[in-house]
Protein backbone atom coordinates (compact mmCIF):
# COMPACT_ATOMS: atom_id res chain seq x y z
CA UNK A 1 0.00 0.00 0.00
CA UNK A 2 2.80 2.34 1.04
CA UNK A 3 4.69 1.47 -2.14
CA UNK A 4 1.63 2.29 -4.25
CA UNK A 5 1.27 5.61 -2.40
CA UNK A 6 4.95 6.41 -2.95
CA UNK A 7 4.63 5.60 -6.64
CA UNK A 8 1.52 7.77 -6.91
CA UNK A 9 3.32 10.64 -5.18
CA UNK A 10 6.38 10.25 -7.41
CA UNK A 11 4.15 10.18 -10.51
CA UNK A 12 2.30 13.28 -9.34
CA UNK A 13 5.58 15.11 -8.69
CA UNK A 14 7.00 14.02 -12.05
CA UNK A 15 3.85 15.09 -13.87
CA UNK A 16 3.81 18.55 -12.23
CA UNK A 17 7.51 18.98 -13.05
CA UNK A 18 6.86 17.83 -16.58
CA UNK A 19 3.92 20.19 -17.00
CA UNK A 20 5.99 23.17 -15.79
CA UNK A 21 8.81 22.18 -18.16
CA UNK A 22 6.31 21.62 -20.95
CA UNK A 23 4.91 25.14 -20.47
CA UNK A 24 8.45 26.50 -20.39
CA UNK A 25 9.38 24.74 -23.61
CA UNK A 26 6.18 25.70 -25.47
CA UNK A 27 6.90 28.17 -28.25
CA UNK A 28 6.14 31.84 -27.74
CA UNK A 29 2.64 32.44 -29.16
CA UNK A 30 2.60 34.81 -32.12
CA UNK A 31 0.02 37.10 -33.72
CA UNK A 32 -0.86 36.65 -37.42
CA UNK A 33 1.62 39.50 -38.13
CA UNK A 34 4.41 37.43 -36.54
CA UNK A 35 4.81 39.62 -33.45
CA UNK A 36 4.85 37.96 -30.02
CA UNK A 37 1.29 37.60 -28.69
CA UNK A 38 1.12 39.21 -25.24
CA UNK A 39 -2.66 38.75 -24.85
CA UNK A 40 -3.55 37.35 -21.45
CA UNK A 41 -3.48 37.98 -17.73
CA UNK A 42 -0.07 38.41 -16.11
CA UNK A 43 1.46 38.96 -12.65
CA UNK A 44 4.06 41.74 -12.49
CA UNK A 45 7.04 41.56 -10.15
CA UNK A 46 7.08 37.75 -9.96
CA UNK A 47 9.45 35.14 -11.41
CA UNK A 48 7.44 32.01 -10.55
CA UNK A 49 5.68 30.15 -13.39
CA UNK A 50 2.23 28.58 -13.03
CA UNK A 51 -1.28 29.59 -12.15
CA UNK A 52 -1.86 32.34 -9.57
CA UNK A 53 -2.47 29.67 -6.91
CA UNK A 54 0.66 27.66 -7.82
CA UNK A 55 2.92 30.69 -7.99
CA UNK A 56 1.64 32.34 -4.82
CA UNK A 57 1.08 29.32 -2.60
CA UNK A 58 1.75 29.53 1.10
CA UNK A 59 2.07 33.11 2.16
CA UNK A 60 1.08 35.07 -0.93
CA UNK A 61 2.89 38.13 0.24
CA UNK A 62 6.01 37.02 2.11
CA UNK A 63 7.50 38.77 5.11
CA UNK A 64 9.89 41.53 4.00
CA UNK A 65 13.35 40.15 3.29
CA UNK A 66 12.26 36.49 3.23
CA UNK A 67 12.26 36.29 -0.58
CA UNK A 68 14.39 38.14 -3.11
CA UNK A 69 12.57 41.04 -4.76
CA UNK A 70 12.12 40.44 -8.47
CA UNK A 71 11.99 44.16 -9.28
CA UNK A 72 15.34 45.85 -8.82
CA UNK A 73 17.42 48.56 -10.39
CA UNK A 74 19.50 51.69 -10.04
CA UNK A 75 18.69 54.18 -7.32
CA UNK A 76 17.33 57.45 -8.73
CA UNK A 77 19.94 60.19 -8.55
CA UNK A 78 18.08 63.35 -7.52
CA UNK A 79 19.13 66.95 -7.92
CA UNK A 80 19.63 68.53 -4.46
CA UNK A 81 16.28 70.40 -4.40
CA UNK A 82 14.44 67.26 -5.47
CA UNK A 83 16.27 65.11 -2.89
CA UNK A 84 15.00 67.48 -0.18
CA UNK A 85 11.45 67.13 -1.45
CA UNK A 86 11.70 63.32 -1.56
CA UNK A 87 12.97 63.30 2.01
CA UNK A 88 10.10 65.56 3.04
CA UNK A 89 7.65 63.17 1.40
CA UNK A 90 9.30 60.18 3.14
CA UNK A 91 8.96 61.91 6.50
CA UNK A 92 5.29 62.66 5.79
CA UNK A 93 4.43 59.13 4.67
CA UNK A 94 2.61 58.42 7.92
CA UNK A 95 0.25 61.35 7.65
CA UNK A 96 -0.20 61.85 3.95
CA UNK A 97 0.50 60.10 0.67
CA UNK A 98 -1.21 60.31 -2.73
CA UNK A 99 -1.89 56.57 -2.90
CA UNK A 100 -3.86 56.68 0.35
CA UNK A 101 -6.04 59.38 -1.21
CA UNK A 102 -6.82 56.94 -4.08
CA UNK A 103 -4.91 59.00 -6.66
CA UNK A 104 -3.53 57.04 -9.62
CA UNK A 105 0.17 56.19 -9.79
CA UNK A 106 2.06 54.56 -12.65
CA UNK A 107 3.60 51.62 -10.79
CA UNK A 108 6.27 49.98 -12.91
CA UNK A 109 5.92 47.21 -13.85
CA UNK A 110 2.99 46.82 -11.45
CA UNK A 111 2.16 45.63 -7.96
CA UNK A 112 2.80 41.94 -7.39
CA UNK A 113 -0.55 41.47 -5.59
CA UNK A 114 -2.63 42.62 -8.53
CA UNK A 115 -2.78 41.17 -12.07
CA UNK A 116 -2.57 43.13 -15.30
CA UNK A 117 -4.01 42.16 -18.68
CA UNK A 118 -2.59 42.77 -22.15
CA UNK A 119 -5.07 43.28 -24.99
CA UNK A 120 -3.15 43.36 -28.26
CA UNK A 121 -4.01 44.10 -31.87
CA UNK A 122 -1.57 44.92 -34.71
CA UNK A 123 -2.37 48.64 -34.15
CA UNK A 124 -2.72 48.97 -30.39
CA UNK A 125 -1.66 47.39 -27.11
CA UNK A 126 -3.89 48.05 -24.08
CA UNK A 127 -2.69 47.28 -20.57
CA UNK A 128 -5.52 46.89 -18.06
CA UNK A 129 -4.37 47.33 -14.46
CA UNK A 130 -6.60 45.82 -11.78
CA UNK A 131 -5.25 47.93 -8.93
CA UNK A 132 -7.15 51.24 -8.95
CA UNK A 133 -8.92 50.31 -12.22
CA UNK A 134 -6.35 51.93 -14.50
CA UNK A 135 -5.70 51.38 -18.18
CA UNK A 136 -2.97 52.35 -20.64
CA UNK A 137 -3.85 52.63 -24.32
CA UNK A 138 -0.65 52.32 -26.38
CA UNK A 139 -1.05 53.05 -30.12
CA UNK A 140 1.69 51.38 -32.17
CA UNK A 141 3.85 53.25 -34.70
CA UNK A 142 2.14 56.50 -33.67
CA UNK A 143 3.40 59.89 -32.50
CA UNK A 144 2.53 61.53 -29.21
CA UNK A 145 -0.26 64.08 -29.77
CA UNK A 146 0.63 67.78 -29.89
CA UNK A 147 -2.03 68.77 -27.36
CA UNK A 148 -0.97 66.63 -24.40
CA UNK A 149 -2.76 67.23 -21.11
CA UNK A 150 -0.63 66.52 -18.05
CA UNK A 151 -1.71 63.07 -16.84
CA UNK A 152 -1.08 60.69 -13.94
CA UNK A 153 -0.13 57.85 -16.30
CA UNK A 154 1.21 60.07 -19.08
CA UNK A 155 0.77 59.42 -22.80
CA UNK A 156 2.20 56.23 -24.30
CA UNK A 157 3.07 55.16 -27.83
CA UNK A 158 4.74 51.91 -28.83
CA UNK A 159 6.58 50.05 -31.54
CA UNK A 160 8.19 46.66 -32.04
CA UNK A 161 11.96 46.26 -32.15
CA UNK A 162 12.23 42.63 -33.25
CA UNK A 163 10.41 40.66 -30.54
CA UNK A 164 10.52 43.52 -28.01
CA UNK A 165 7.60 45.88 -27.47
CA UNK A 166 9.07 49.33 -26.78
CA UNK A 167 6.74 51.81 -25.05
CA UNK A 168 7.59 55.51 -24.89
CA UNK A 169 5.72 57.60 -22.29
CA UNK A 170 5.70 61.37 -21.71
CA UNK A 171 3.07 63.94 -20.69
CA UNK A 172 3.08 63.39 -16.93
CA UNK A 173 1.68 65.78 -14.38
CA UNK A 174 3.85 66.84 -11.45
CA UNK A 175 2.18 64.77 -8.75
CA UNK A 176 4.32 62.95 -6.27
CA UNK A 177 4.39 59.29 -7.14
CA UNK A 178 4.38 57.52 -3.79
CA UNK A 179 7.57 58.71 -2.16
CA UNK A 180 9.20 59.62 -5.46
CA UNK A 181 9.08 62.90 -7.26
CA UNK A 182 8.85 63.61 -10.96
CA UNK A 183 8.27 66.63 -13.17
CA UNK A 184 6.39 67.18 -16.42
CA UNK A 185 9.68 66.34 -18.16
CA UNK A 186 9.58 62.69 -17.05
CA UNK A 187 10.28 60.40 -19.99
CA UNK A 188 9.98 56.63 -19.60
CA UNK A 189 11.06 54.02 -22.12
CA UNK A 190 9.85 50.50 -21.30
CA UNK A 191 10.90 47.29 -23.02
CA UNK A 192 8.67 44.19 -22.84
CA UNK A 193 10.34 41.02 -24.21
CA UNK A 194 8.47 37.71 -24.04
CA UNK A 195 11.49 35.43 -23.55
CA UNK A 196 9.52 32.19 -23.14
CA UNK A 197 5.93 30.99 -22.90
CA UNK A 198 5.61 32.08 -19.25
CA UNK A 199 7.86 35.10 -18.98
CA UNK A 200 8.16 38.72 -20.07
CA UNK A 201 11.50 40.34 -19.27
CA UNK A 202 10.77 43.94 -18.30
CA UNK A 203 13.03 46.96 -18.34
CA UNK A 204 12.20 50.64 -17.84
CA UNK A 205 14.52 53.61 -18.15
CA UNK A 206 13.34 56.79 -16.45
CA UNK A 207 14.78 60.17 -17.35
CA UNK A 208 13.69 63.48 -15.86
CA UNK A 209 16.21 66.26 -16.53
CA UNK A 210 14.36 68.70 -14.22
CA UNK A 211 14.57 66.33 -11.24
CA UNK A 212 17.29 63.71 -11.77
CA UNK A 213 21.01 64.12 -12.43
CA UNK A 214 20.98 61.12 -14.81
CA UNK A 215 18.53 58.48 -16.10
CA UNK A 216 18.04 55.26 -14.13
CA UNK A 217 16.80 51.83 -15.10
CA UNK A 218 14.70 49.22 -13.31
CA UNK A 219 14.41 45.54 -14.22
CA UNK A 220 11.70 43.01 -13.48
CA UNK A 221 9.77 40.01 -14.74
CA UNK A 222 6.09 39.59 -15.58
CA UNK A 223 4.64 36.07 -15.47
CA UNK A 224 1.69 34.58 -17.38
CA UNK A 225 -1.17 33.54 -15.07
CA UNK A 226 -3.51 31.16 -16.91
CA UNK A 227 -7.04 31.11 -15.51
CA UNK A 228 -6.76 34.39 -13.59
CA UNK A 229 -9.27 37.14 -14.29
CA UNK A 230 -9.20 40.82 -13.40
CA UNK A 231 -11.53 41.80 -10.60
CA UNK A 232 -13.11 45.05 -9.46
CA UNK A 233 -11.08 47.46 -7.33
CA UNK A 234 -12.76 50.73 -6.36
CA UNK A 235 -10.46 52.58 -3.98
CA UNK A 236 -12.99 55.28 -3.10
CA UNK A 237 -15.57 52.83 -1.72
CA UNK A 238 -14.54 52.72 1.94
CA UNK A 239 -11.33 54.74 2.13
CA UNK A 240 -10.86 55.67 5.78
CA UNK A 241 -7.38 57.15 5.38
CA UNK A 242 -8.01 60.89 4.88
CA UNK A 243 -10.03 60.94 8.11
CA UNK A 244 -7.33 58.87 9.82
CA UNK A 245 -4.57 61.26 8.72
CA UNK A 246 -6.45 64.24 10.13
CA UNK A 247 -7.05 62.40 13.40
CA UNK A 248 -3.40 61.37 13.76
CA UNK A 249 -2.29 64.95 13.14
CA UNK A 250 -4.90 66.47 15.45
CA UNK A 251 -4.09 64.12 18.31
CA UNK A 252 -0.36 64.64 17.86
CA UNK A 253 0.26 60.91 17.32
CA UNK A 254 2.35 61.92 14.32
CA UNK A 255 3.64 65.33 13.37
CA UNK A 256 3.71 67.01 9.99
CA UNK A 257 7.41 67.84 9.86
CA UNK B 1 33.88 46.79 -4.95
CA UNK B 2 30.95 45.13 -3.24
CA UNK B 3 30.32 48.40 -1.39
CA UNK B 4 30.14 50.27 -4.67
CA UNK B 5 27.57 47.79 -5.98
CA UNK B 6 25.49 48.16 -2.82
CA UNK B 7 25.37 51.87 -3.44
CA UNK B 8 24.41 51.48 -7.07
CA UNK B 9 21.75 48.82 -6.78
CA UNK B 10 18.67 48.96 -4.65
CA UNK B 11 15.54 46.98 -4.21
CA UNK B 12 12.51 48.88 -5.44
CA UNK B 13 10.34 49.43 -2.38
CA UNK B 14 7.37 47.07 -2.73
CA UNK B 15 4.05 48.88 -2.82
CA UNK B 16 1.67 46.15 -1.76
CA UNK B 17 -0.76 48.19 0.17
CA UNK B 18 -3.03 51.12 -0.17
CA UNK B 19 -1.20 53.07 2.53
CA UNK B 20 1.80 52.91 4.77
CA UNK B 21 1.53 50.36 7.62
CA UNK B 22 3.25 52.74 10.01
CA UNK B 23 0.53 55.36 9.53
CA UNK B 24 -1.67 53.49 11.97
CA UNK B 25 -0.07 50.27 13.21
CA UNK B 26 2.81 49.31 15.48
CA UNK B 27 4.99 46.34 14.45
CA UNK B 28 6.16 45.95 18.05
CA UNK B 29 2.60 45.18 19.18
CA UNK B 30 1.63 41.77 17.68
CA UNK B 31 -1.56 40.28 19.08
CA UNK B 32 -3.47 37.00 18.67
CA UNK B 33 -7.15 37.17 19.59
CA UNK B 34 -10.02 34.69 19.48
CA UNK B 35 -13.58 35.92 19.29
CA UNK B 36 -16.94 35.88 17.57
CA UNK B 37 -17.40 37.71 14.24
CA UNK B 38 -19.97 40.53 14.60
CA UNK B 39 -19.60 42.34 11.26
CA UNK B 40 -17.72 42.05 7.95
CA UNK B 41 -17.14 45.03 5.63
CA UNK B 42 -16.19 43.38 2.31
CA UNK B 43 -14.95 46.65 0.78
CA UNK B 44 -12.15 48.45 -1.04
CA UNK B 45 -9.47 49.52 -0.47
CA UNK B 46 -9.57 47.34 2.66
CA UNK B 47 -11.90 44.82 4.22
CA UNK B 48 -12.71 45.20 7.90
CA UNK B 49 -13.61 42.36 10.28
CA UNK B 50 -15.20 43.06 13.69
CA UNK B 51 -14.82 40.56 16.53
CA UNK B 52 -16.33 40.33 20.03
CA UNK B 53 -13.45 39.25 22.26
CA UNK B 54 -14.16 38.10 25.81
CA UNK B 55 -11.38 38.62 28.36
CA UNK B 56 -10.63 36.43 31.39
CA UNK B 57 -13.01 38.45 33.55
CA UNK B 58 -15.87 37.97 31.10
CA UNK B 59 -15.82 41.51 29.71
CA UNK B 60 -16.58 41.71 25.99
CA UNK B 61 -14.77 44.15 23.70
CA UNK B 62 -15.51 44.68 20.02
CA UNK B 63 -12.28 44.79 17.95
CA UNK B 64 -11.85 46.07 14.41
CA UNK B 65 -9.33 44.38 12.08
CA UNK B 66 -8.12 45.75 8.75
CA UNK B 67 -7.47 43.28 5.91
CA UNK B 68 -6.85 42.87 2.18
CA UNK B 69 -9.43 44.18 -0.33
CA UNK B 70 -11.93 41.65 -1.80
CA UNK B 71 -9.96 41.01 -5.01
CA UNK B 72 -6.86 39.91 -3.08
CA UNK B 73 -8.84 37.92 -0.48
CA UNK B 74 -10.58 36.05 -3.32
CA UNK B 75 -7.22 35.04 -4.79
CA UNK B 76 -5.85 33.74 -1.48
CA UNK B 77 -8.83 31.46 -0.96
CA UNK B 78 -11.60 33.57 0.60
CA UNK B 79 -15.24 33.53 -0.54
CA UNK B 80 -17.61 36.30 0.52
CA UNK B 81 -20.32 35.08 2.94
CA UNK B 82 -18.87 31.53 2.85
CA UNK B 83 -15.37 31.53 4.34
CA UNK B 84 -16.26 33.63 7.37
CA UNK B 85 -19.73 34.61 8.58
CA UNK B 86 -21.17 36.66 11.40
CA UNK B 87 -21.38 34.38 14.43
CA UNK B 88 -18.29 32.30 13.55
CA UNK B 89 -15.53 31.93 16.14
CA UNK B 90 -12.12 32.70 14.65
CA UNK B 91 -8.58 33.50 15.79
CA UNK B 92 -6.80 36.48 14.23
CA UNK B 93 -3.10 37.33 14.27
CA UNK B 94 -2.59 41.06 13.91
CA UNK B 95 -0.58 44.13 14.89
CA UNK B 96 -2.25 46.72 17.12
CA UNK B 97 -2.85 50.33 16.18
CA UNK B 98 -0.65 53.03 17.67
CA UNK B 99 -3.46 55.00 19.27
CA UNK B 100 -6.63 52.90 19.14
CA UNK B 101 -6.94 50.16 21.75
CA UNK B 102 -9.37 48.02 19.75
CA UNK B 103 -8.02 48.38 16.20
CA UNK B 104 -5.48 46.06 14.57
CA UNK B 105 -3.94 45.16 11.20
CA UNK B 106 -4.70 41.50 10.49
CA UNK B 107 -2.27 39.06 8.85
CA UNK B 108 -3.84 35.58 9.34
CA UNK B 109 -7.24 34.24 10.29
CA UNK B 110 -7.53 30.70 11.69
CA UNK B 111 -10.96 29.08 11.51
CA UNK B 112 -12.60 26.57 13.87
CA UNK B 113 -11.63 23.62 11.65
CA UNK B 114 -7.96 24.64 11.84
CA UNK B 115 -7.84 26.11 8.34
CA UNK B 116 -5.65 29.22 8.21
CA UNK B 117 -5.84 31.93 5.53
CA UNK B 118 -3.88 35.07 4.84
CA UNK B 119 -6.02 38.12 5.55
CA UNK B 120 -3.61 41.04 5.17
CA UNK B 121 -0.08 41.95 4.11
CA UNK B 122 3.01 41.73 6.31
CA UNK B 123 3.91 44.44 8.79
CA UNK B 124 5.80 47.38 7.40
CA UNK B 125 4.46 47.18 3.86
CA UNK B 126 4.19 50.44 1.97
CA UNK B 127 6.41 52.13 4.54
CA UNK B 128 9.25 52.76 2.14
CA UNK B 129 11.70 50.83 4.29
CA UNK B 130 13.46 51.93 7.44
CA UNK B 131 15.95 54.21 5.72
CA UNK B 132 15.09 57.31 3.74
CA UNK B 133 15.24 56.98 -0.06
CA UNK B 134 17.77 59.81 -0.20
CA UNK B 135 20.67 60.92 1.95
CA UNK B 136 19.83 64.01 3.99
CA UNK B 137 21.49 67.02 2.44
Amino acid sequence: MRVVFAFALAALFASSQASAQHAQSRPIPRMPDGKPDLNGVWQPGSDRPGTWEEANQGVGVPEPGSRAQVTHGDRPSYQPWAAKKVLQSYNLRRVDEPVARCLPVLDLPGIVLYPIQFVQTPQTVVILIEQRHLFRVIPLNAKHPDDLDPAYLGDSVGHWEGDTLVVDTIGFNEQMSGMNIHSDALHIVERYTRVDFNTIDYQATLDDPKVLTKPHTIYSKIMLRPGTRLRESVCEENNQDPERFEKLLKEGVVERK
Amino acid sequence: MSRAITCLLFVVAPAWAHHSFGAEYDVSKPVTLTGVVTKIEWTNPHCYFFLDVTDKDGAVTNWKFEGYPPNVLSRVGWRKDVTMRVGDTVTIFAWRARDNATLAHSRFVTFKDGKKLESGPPAGNGDGGNTPPVVEQ
